[in-house]
């Protein structure tokens, strides 16, 4: 059989492995924090969490939205800390790809290796000599390792579990709340209970590897710190009175890349979001954009209270408007397009072709309804005003002056969000008119708001006024391709 | 009944006693229209302001006012009320 020493590959990996996975820790608690409540099922129906990590009250009397429930946690505990999801994301989906390549090698090298069998059980009774290593460890001895193995049997189980199973779990709940992934494979949802199931999941899957560390530094300073340590860095024991330096200063070191990386994110947001952004974004639409949506919910799923974020247009103009039911409201279509048109809402009603979908709604914040859609296909309008050639990106601006109309959110302005001109030609893209079988309410964006069902909710502008057709976003904003992207630094691309 | 024809969640039916009320408010507050200048108003249903807006007090209504003048360039406005004033 294979010595089941230390290789290299091995060591190197274990001290990697504890990089990423603080980083995802931190950076998923500060996701967390900007919905700190967790649920069971599809939707996130207000007073219905099982677990909340907050103590704000919300107004009864007031609309109130997912905006003004985020919580702001301490840099200690989350990657940045204090509010500030665009860059936690950033964090969490960047040291995402670099866990899942280490993971990928790591399994590879294992069984190429044979040091699988450092991990993987031979026989059932590995069980009941786990039981009775539990039972030793109870009356605070330590019991005997494995016959030429480095680890005893409940330490072999515990580690088969968090590599095996624990790993890739977190992996699989983590996906399944992709709208993208959700909305192409409305299955793989129902396999975790639903979306706010897998959100649970998720954090009872953090749960137990924070329980998994805690666990593990107490087995290496029972077993003894330097010895060990000596294993996992020269690869034998030997040289141990330099294995506690040295241990040291690899923990200094992963400690230093955590402060660079709060210090940067909260300094120089912009400057994290294009380098990180650009790697992340990549791969998601190599993977995730070709997603279509084929979501079809029963309408007894649908949320018997739908959450906003967001609040309407703080201006008499359009109160007066909505009081008369936006008569005089009108949208007008334009930008490289042969023809420009403008629409009133009747016009937009008599268009016909009205398409109307039940579908789950995917806040960036991690809270999820189920609403019934019905309006324009987008498609119906590229038919229309016939884009132009160099039209590559299609801009949807809002009466929201966010500044005004939103004190929870950072940074003022009117609000718009940019989609690529593929991303709008899904079957599922709707400039949506009604909700629930009745007129589009206020809150959720009347007279009207865009549904594009593979992404997350911040772009799906509500309240809109006009929309552009453009060759680029570089001079419009802060040029990352939506208020929130230059604002808050979300990624553009947010189909997860 | 298409969704076209039923009323805004959002909106407020008004009783003919209300819109009276409401009449009454107006004839007080000496109120015009900002664009023409005419004093005749059909009265139109409300809109519940205090729960959706940020800056408007917790009784605050808009009630649709819809000038009479048939060359009224912009016919369509509105009066803000408390609650207690018409309901």
């Amino acid at each position: 059989m294979t010595q089941l020493d230390y290789p290299a590959w091995l060591r190197i990996e274990h001290w990697v492995n504890v990089l990423f996975v603080t980083l995802l820790i931190r950076s998923g608690i500060e996701i967390l924090g900007t919905h700190p409540k967790l649920y069971r099922g599809y939707d996130s129906k207000p007073g219905s969490e099982w677990a909340r990590f907050t103590r704000k009250t919300m107004p009864t009397d007031k609309l109130y939205d997912t905006l003004d429930e985020e919580e702001s946690y301490s840099a200690i505990i989350s990657l940045p800390g204090h509010k500030n999801l665009g860059m936690g994301r950033h964090w969490h989906f960047i040291t995402v790809i670099g866990w899942i390549l280490t993971g990928i090698s790591y399994y590879i090298l294992l069984f190429a290796t044979g040091q699988w069998h450092r991990y993987i059980p031979y026989s059932w009774s590995i069980f009941s000599d786990a039981w009775n290593d539990m039972l030793t460890y109870l009356s605070f001895k330590l019991p005997p390792l494995l016959p030429g193995q480095p680890l005893d049997a409940i330490q072999k189980l515990t580690y088969a579990g968090v590599i095996f199973i624990l790993a890739p779990f977190l992996i699989l709940t983590g996906a399944a709340q992709s709208p993208a992934i959700e909305a192409r494979f409305p299955w793989y949802v129902r396999l975790w209970g639903g979306r706010q199931g897998a959100r649970s999941l998720h954090f009872l899957g953090l749960l137990a590897f924070i329980a998994f560390i805690a666990v593990h530094l107490m087995m290496v300073g029972l077993w003894g710190w330097i010895p060990l340590n000596a294993l996992m860095i020269f690869g034998h024991v030997r040289h141990l009175s330099w294995a506690l330096p040295a241990s040291l200063t690899l923990i200094a070191a992963i400690v230093m890349v955590h402060v660079a990386a709060t210090i940067w994110s909260l300094r120089s947001p912009r400057t994290v979001q294009r380098a990180l952004g650009s790697i992340i974004s990549y791969g998601r639409r190599q993977l995730l954009r070709p997603m279509t949506s084929r979501q079809n919910y029963a309408p007894s799923q649908l949320s018997t209270e739908h959450r906003v974020n967001g609040k309407p247009p703080d201006t008499d103009e359009y109160k007066v408007m909505a009081v008369h039911d936006f008569l005089d409201w009108k949208l007008d279509v334009g930008g490289l397009v042969e023809n420009p048109r403008t629409f009133t809402l009747a016009e937009l009603r008599a268009l016909g072709g009205k398409q109307t979908q039940r579908v789950m709604h995917n806040c960036i914040q991690g809270w999820s309804s189920i609403g019934e859609w019905s309006g324009v296909p987008f498609r119906t309008m590229i038919d229309l005003v016939k884009p132009l050639p160099q039209a590559r990106h299609v801009c949807f601006l809002t009466m929201q002056d966010t500044g005004r109309d939103e004190p929870s959110a950072e940074g003022a302005g009117q609000f718009y969000e940019i989609l690529d001109l593929d991303l709008v030609r899904h079957p599922q893209c709707l400039l949506a008119y009604e909700m629930n079988g009745q007129p589009l309410p206020i809150k959720h964006g009347a007279p009207l708001r865009l549904r594009i069902e593979n992404q997350v909710g911040f772009k799906m502008a509500k309240w809109i006024e006009r929309i552009e057709f453009i060759s680029g976003y570089r001079g419009i904003g802060e040029g990352m391709g939506g208020w929130r992207e230059d604002n808050v630094f979300y990624d553009k691309d947010v189909a997860i | 009944m298409d969704a076209a024809d039923t009323i805004r969640s959002d909106i407020t039916v008004l009783t003919d006693e209300q819109k009276d009320r409401v009449r009454q408010q107006l004839r007080r507050r000496l109120g015009s229209c900002q664009h023409c200048g005419g004093e005749e108003f059909l009265i139109g249903e409300a809109l519940f302001l205090g729960f959706l807006f940020v800056s408007e007090d917790s009784d605050a209504f808009m009630v649709a006012l819809t000038c009479l003048n048939p060359e009224c360039p912009a016919p369509h406005t509105g009066i803000r009320l408390a609650g207690p004033q018409f309901l």
